[in-house]
């Protein structure tokens, strides 16, 4: 038993792997899932026989948009032929997609865990002729959605404006500074041959897009796409068989607020109490990070990972981003080198962002590889839900 | 402008109560017959003392504007846009926001703003929350 006192200490991430990733890919979801299962899994230096821990998100239940939930976890297993000690489906309680598999390594329950997210949000956005609306594959709007959908917030863009519009308001940040967030973002896309628009942005066609829901326009919103990405979770006593393992330095996901799209009191704080907890499981500091893989379902969420991580004070973002050289490969604090899911696509939950930290911690990061990365923070969701996460060189 | 088109919501023990009330054109919400808390959304237990005797209390009086949304995309065929989405509080309901529509020109919302309580037609025949600028009358 070498097993720590730290539960970080016991688990480590071994494999990533992603299917083909675009606005449309003509494979069904389950292709897409097991291109990236088996993609992660030989990337980790394992064969399918190692594996004996599946998770998936979400469950194989009901979903609120079109493309959003693919598969079933018992198929996936059968397809696959192994035999499990651990299996989770789930969505609420996503706060980093790593998390749930390494509770479950950590305690001994599995010792090579796979988990996926797969979307086919690209073509059920095509098919519907435009992003379709949350909820529209239920007649009636349920649970939380019967607060959000019959007046009209058809879509998580018009449920997390408000709050971006009241922080705008509080700290006098500008779209002129946020624009910083995209623009720099598309330029890390050019560099990442997977990533969906890797055509140049600028400020000004920013600032010349069309509102969706306002102060939230097209180039603040994340790009539904289809693709699978799958990661790896192993017990650290297994790292010589291992051909590339990253530590988890810290993680921790809290909600200390009401969990709601309308009730949070103020969304711009939704990561804090997520990123104190998890300062508090190491000794290392947010200047000690290389690398920020921060989640960007919207642009004003990646703003307030920035100020909950302290990579900058409160209501101070606006003025970090502008000019875009902080966060710009080669900056201080080079954000969302894959492009984001703004650039890279939605890969949603922070799969996308995981994987990315891998591959730069790992120095695979090929034509966008921050030079030396050996501390990367990775943060999750950060409306409702909100996960963080240290990952270290190994 | 016209609610009417989108999805209506499903009617549960708790939330019965509210649209009723909405049906009424009465802002209703939960309180507690314990220590007075007033909560939304209902969930048949005080978020104060956990007490699970709640009855329905009308908010009366003018709301706050805590913040908003001019939303422009057509999310559904036959969609109306723009329109105005808005997060009211009460300054003598504390614990109490909800969230709703604004009638009015767009370019008038402004955060801190003071609205009178209102409904309008909504989908599947549900009448919906929507304000007004305090002042102007509805």
């Amino acid at each position: 038993m070498t097993a720590t006192d730290r539960l970080e200490d016991r688990v480590v991430i071994s494999g990533v792997g992603q299917s083909a990733i675009g606005r449309e890919v003509p494979r069904s979801g389950f292709q897409l899932t097991l291109d990236a299962v088996l993609a992660a899994v030989a990337d980790a230096g394992l064969t399918l026989a190692d594996i004996d821990g599946l998770a998936m998100f979400p469950g194989g239940g009901k979903t609120n948009l079109p493309g959003y939930a693919n598969g079933n976890l018992y198929e996936v297993q059968d397809a696959l032929g192994v035999t499990t000690t651990w299996r989770q489906g789930q969505v609420e309680g996503m706060s980093l997609p790593f998390y749930g598999p390494a509770l479950a390594v950590a305690a001994g329950q599995a010792r090579h865990a796979v988990i996926w997210r797969t979307v086919k949000e690209g073509s059920a956005a095509r098919r519907a002729g435009g992003r379709p609306a949350y909820g529209s594959v239920h007649p009636e709007a349920e649970g939380p959605l019967a607060w959000l959908l019959p007046i009209g917030a058809l879509s998580p863009v018009c449920q997390v404006a408000p709050y971006a519009t009241r922080y705008m308001h509080e700290f006098g940040v500008t779209r002129e500074q946020l624009a910083w967030i995209p623009v720099t973002q598309r330029a890390h896309a050019a560099l990442n041959p997977d990533a969906v628009y890797r055509d140049p942005l600028s400020v000004e066609d920013y600032l010349a897009s069309r509102m969706i829901s306002s102060p939230i326009c097209l180039f603040d919103c994340d790009v539904p796409v289809d693709g699978s990405t799958a990661l790896v979770v192993s017990a650290v006593e297994t790292a010589t068989d291992l051909r590339a393992p990253v530590r988890v330095e810290a993680m921790a996901g809290v909600i200390d607020g009401r969990p709601s799209w309308e009730q949070w009191q103020d969304m711009g704080k939704v990561g804090h109490a997520t990123a104190a907890a998890m300062w508090g499981r190491t000794d290392l500091g947010p200047r000690d990070v290389d690398v920020a893989q921060l989640y960007d379902g919207f642009t004003i969420e990646a703003v307030w990972w920035l100020e909950a991580m302290g990579f900058c004070g409160i209501g101070e973002a606006g003025a970090f981003v502008e000019g875009g050289e902080r966060i710009a490969l080669g900056g201080e604090l080079p954000v969302n080198t894959w492009g984001g899911q703004l650039s890279g696509g939605r890969l949603h939950v922070g799969f996308g962002h995981t994987a990315e930290a891998v591959r730069q911690l790992r120095g695979e990061a090929g034509a966008r590889q921050v030079a030396g990365a050996e501390v990367a923070a990775v943060t999750n969701v950060g409306g409702i839900e909100a996960g963080a996460a240290l990952l270290t060189r190994w | 402008m016209d609610g009417a088109v989108g999805i209506p919501p499903a009617v549960t023990e708790e939330t019965e109560a509210f649209w009723s009330a909405a049906a009424e054109g009465r802002l209703v919400v939960e309180g507690c017959e314990s220590c007075g808390a007033e909560s939304f959304p209902p969930r048949g237990m005080c978020r104060s003392c956990h007490g699970r005797a709640m009855r329905p209390v009308e908010v009366t009086g003018r709301g706050r504007v805590y913040s908003y949304t001019v939303n422009y995309q057509r999310w559904l065929p036959e969609l109306e846009v723009p329109y105005v989405i808005v997060l009211v509080e009460f300054p003598d309901h504390p614990g109490v926001r909800v969230m709703g529509r604004l009638r009015g020109a767009p370019e008038d919302v402004a955060i801190d703003m003071e609205v009178e309580i209102g409904f309008e037609p909504g989908p599947g025949g549900f009448a919906i929350p929507s304000f007004v600028a305090a002042g102007e009358g509805t």
